[in-house]
């Protein structure tokens, strides 16, 4: 009973399913203001006033007060703020920016960073959102960052885009996105000197030798990649 | 005869048992850029008069004159030019401390500093020396005469030579009041070079110029050395190093070099993070600084800390200073009480994930703030706010029957932390092939000399082809972050949390809500 009790405790509590737990839920929304109401079967395990010791109303209160917090009234997180929804670019706009500014995300709230970035009608979100996806440590932020530079047409933000790609091998998807997008035709030279740095770049903090890399560069651009990357790994520039 | 033996005598006597104030009083004299003394109340007001401290190196015994002869010569180019810059049109406020020390010739043993210039492996040659040695000349100085507060140190090198990398440490990096800026007699035969110097080690500015080469590398680069960091104060042990490896935390080198503590560049265009109530945030229009064409962000205003081919009409090169740099003119010159702006270049940095932080009764949150170590307003201290749901149980009635329900209640605790130092170390000997990149923007910023041991290690000397294989020593870094514990003790619980600085002056705006999951 008690151990049916303590797994319904943490189901209630947000205890997150084995899904979850590989997706690293970042945010969760706060949950709903009307009373709550306990399905059937816990209704008969569970305590009506309280929970455990440490979880009574005013239990975290005193540890918090006790190391010399005080209780302060604010109002509670936005949820349409905090969960990043495309609603708030015009309701809650300042309140939006500084939360992409102001924060880094990993696991499922990436993919709705990625949504800002590709469906907010406002330039400042999107380049906000797009410096959040090339801040994140995440794997996935890059593969999003990609599908971003996919849906937006903007120059800008294309180029912002490509500067925050970082390759983390010669044959990954970041590496073989920036080359494909030196070899396109209709790609921007802006777009593509950005692409052969980050590249250079990733060359760099990988240890990687000219000799390894050019192989897969289009043909025209493996002699600018061999002189960049001598010239910022080497003799420099005088 | 006898007489003059007497007077001799006495003179020695005096010589010997003269105090060390008096002493270090009588090899120091102060100017002003009219050639007047500066004034006792001059001296006494700091935060008014700023000073410039000048040291020699390679100036031997008998050169004292060539010295003074010399400062006066590079007050006079610092001060005789367009009045727009601000050597020249705070001119009345600054003052020129001169402290005479003999030594022997650059390169030489007895050289002040051990100062020398070496052969450099990115511009021919480089102004070198051990920064720690003029840090104790300064302290020494400042012990004798507590008068003595320079907001910027110059250490002028007895050499005609231009053909080298003049180079500043500025006060950000230093982690002290004041930056160190290495000119020669050479780099006097122009204007710019001692004032645009003095701008990096006084006030704090960064360049905002482009590296030939480097017109689409990104300062971002620099982020792949991140993993290699390692925080040398806060919480630490293994939990950190597990946490460090997870990317629960987000810090990043680039932020360390282009987001601490310099007022005209950033990692970002819109440097206020924070929205802040009554005030209007500035944004650096152009891309571009700290030697990357990416990554960093200056403001529109062509000024003397910019150069290069430039596109847009209000960037790049004029003796004069953007809207950013004069704000903090003002500040310093004018309204030195009052922080122009909010510290709001901040952000919440982590935990990132649902990182079981806290095994015990605490978590750690980290802050960034770009304006921790700001040269003139650093932050004073955070105001860190954490909330949760409290789950408040009551009765509820479906008609004539009683049931257990609960409603949500949000609840917020807050705290004021005061800021403190904190230091990273770079752990130099894994950089493989980003060593060489290291090695220019550590040259760059006049980081050329690392303790290693007991004695010190030349970055800038080595060549990059044996760099890459040599053990090198840790370079520490003052950081813009700082890691604060939360006093989480309730289970599978969801916290949020957000914070706010004080700079003295002004409170800046709340971040946005971050949040952690507290598991057991």
């Amino acid at each position: 009973m008690l151990a049916t009790g303590l797994l319904m405790l943490g189901v209630w509590s947000g205890w997150p399913t084995s899904s979850q737990q590989e997706t690293f839920t970042e945010i969760e929304l706060p949950p709903p203001a009307k009373p709550h109401v306990l399905p059937p079967k816990a209704q008969a395990t569970q305590a009506p006033k309280r929970i455990r010791d440490g979880q009574s109303p005013n239990g975290e209160r005193k540890n918090f007060t006790s190391q010399g917090w005080t209780i302060t009234p604010t109002e509670p997180p936005n949820p349409l703020v905090i969960g990043l929804e495309l609603d708030a670019v015009e309701r809650f706009n300042k309140e939006l920016r500084t939360q992409l500014a102001s924060n880094t995300y990993a696991g499922p709230m990436l993919v709705r960073v990625r949504n800002l970035a590709v469906q907010a009608n406002d330039a400042v979100v999107r380049e906000l959102a797009i410096e959040n996806l090339g801040r994140s440590h995440d794997p996935k932020a890059q593969e999003l960052l990609i599908d971003c530079f996919e849906n937006i047409a903007d120059a800008a933000a294309r180029t912002q885009i490509v500067s925050a790609l970082r390759p983390d091998s010669t044959d990954g998807k970041v590496s073989r996105f920036l080359i494909s997008q030196l070899a396109s035709a209709e790609q921007s030279n802006e777009v593509k000197r950005r692409a052969l740095s980050q590249l250079v770049g990733a060359s760099l903090a990988l240890n990687l030798s000219p000799q390894e890399v050019m192989p897969r560069l289009p043909n025209a651009w493996r002699e600018p990649y061999r002189k960049l990357f001598e010239g910022v790994a080497k003799d420099g520039f005088h | 005869m006898d007489f003059i033996k007497c007077i001799l005598i006495v003179l020695g006597i005096v010589t010997i048992v003269l105090p060390a104030e008096a002493r270090a009083r009588a090899e120091w004299w102060c100017e002003k850029h009219d050639t007047s003394p500066c004034t006792e109340a001059e001296l006494s007001n700091p935060l008014v008069y700023r000073q410039v401290l000048v040291l020699p190196a390679g100036f031997k015994a008998n050169e004292d004159w060539l010295f003074r002869s010399e400062v006066s010569r590079m007050i006079r180019s610092m001060t005789q030019i367009n009045e727009r810059v601000y050597t020249s049109k705070y001119r009345e406020q600054l003052l020129y401390v001169s402290h005479w020390l003999p030594g022997g010739a650059l390169g030489t043993p007895e050289s002040n500093f051990g100062a020398f210039i070496a052969p450099h492996p990115i511009r021919g040659t480089a102004l070198t020396l051990q920064l720690d040695e003029v840090v104790k000349s300064v302290t020494e100085l400042q012990i004798g005469d507590r008068r003595i507060s320079p907001f910027g140190v110059v250490v002028l090198f007895n050499s005609a030579e231009e053909e080298h990398t003049a180079n500043a440490s500025p006060p950000s990096f230093l982690g002290l009041s004041y930056g160190i800026a290495k000119i020669t007699r050479g780099d006097l035969n122009g204007n710019y070079i001692a004032m645009h110097e003095l701008a990096h080690a006084a006030l704090n500015f960064g360049d905002e110029y482009i590296e030939a080469g480097f017109e689409k590398m990104s300062i971002n680069t620099l982020d792949y050395l991140t993993p290699l960091a390692v925080f040398k104060k806060g919480f630490g042990g293994w939990k950190h190093l597990i946490a460090n490896a997870l990317g629960v935390f987000d810090y990043r080198v680039s932020e360390i070099l282009a987001a601490n503590g310099m007022d005209n560049i950033d990692t970002t265009r819109h440097p206020s993070r924070v929205h802040t109530p009554g005030y209007r945030p500035n944004e650096y229009e152009h891309e571009g600084g700290m030697f990357f064409g990416a990554g960093t962000f200056h403001d529109r205003g062509k000024n003397v800390m910019n150069g290069g081919e430039k596109t847009a009409p209000d960037d790049g090169f004029d003796w004069d200073h953007s809207g950013s740099q004069q704000a903090v003119l003002r500040h310093v010159f004018e309204h030195p009480q009052d922080a122009p702006r909010p510290n709001d270049r901040i952000r919440n940095a982590g935990p990132l994930t649902n990182w079981p932080s806290a095994w015990g009764r605490s978590t750690h949150v980290m802050v960034f703030d770009a304006d921790k170590n700001h040269q003139f307003h650093p932050t004073q201290s955070y105001e860190l706010q954490v909330g949760w749901y409290e789950r408040d149980w009551k009765t509820c009635w479906k008609g004539f029957l009683p049931y257990p329900c609960y409603e949500d209640k949000w609840v917020t605790a807050q705290k004021t932390i005061h800021s403190e130092k904190r230091t990273l170390a770079l752990k130099s000997s894994r950089l493989y092939g980003a060593v060489g990149l290291l090695q220019k923007v550590a040259c760059h910023f006049g980081l050329d000399n690392i303790k290693s041991g007991d004695g010190n290690f030349q970055l800038c000397l080595a060549p990059v082809d044996k760099l890459a294989t040599m053990f090198l020593p840790t370079m520490e870094f003052p950081l813009p972050y700082q890691d604060i514990a939360v006093p989480t003790s309730q289970w599978f619980t969801r916290y949020y949390w957000r914070f706010r600085t004080d700079n003295g002056a002004m409170k800046s705006g709340f971040t946005g809500w971050s949040s952690f999951y507290r598991y057991l």
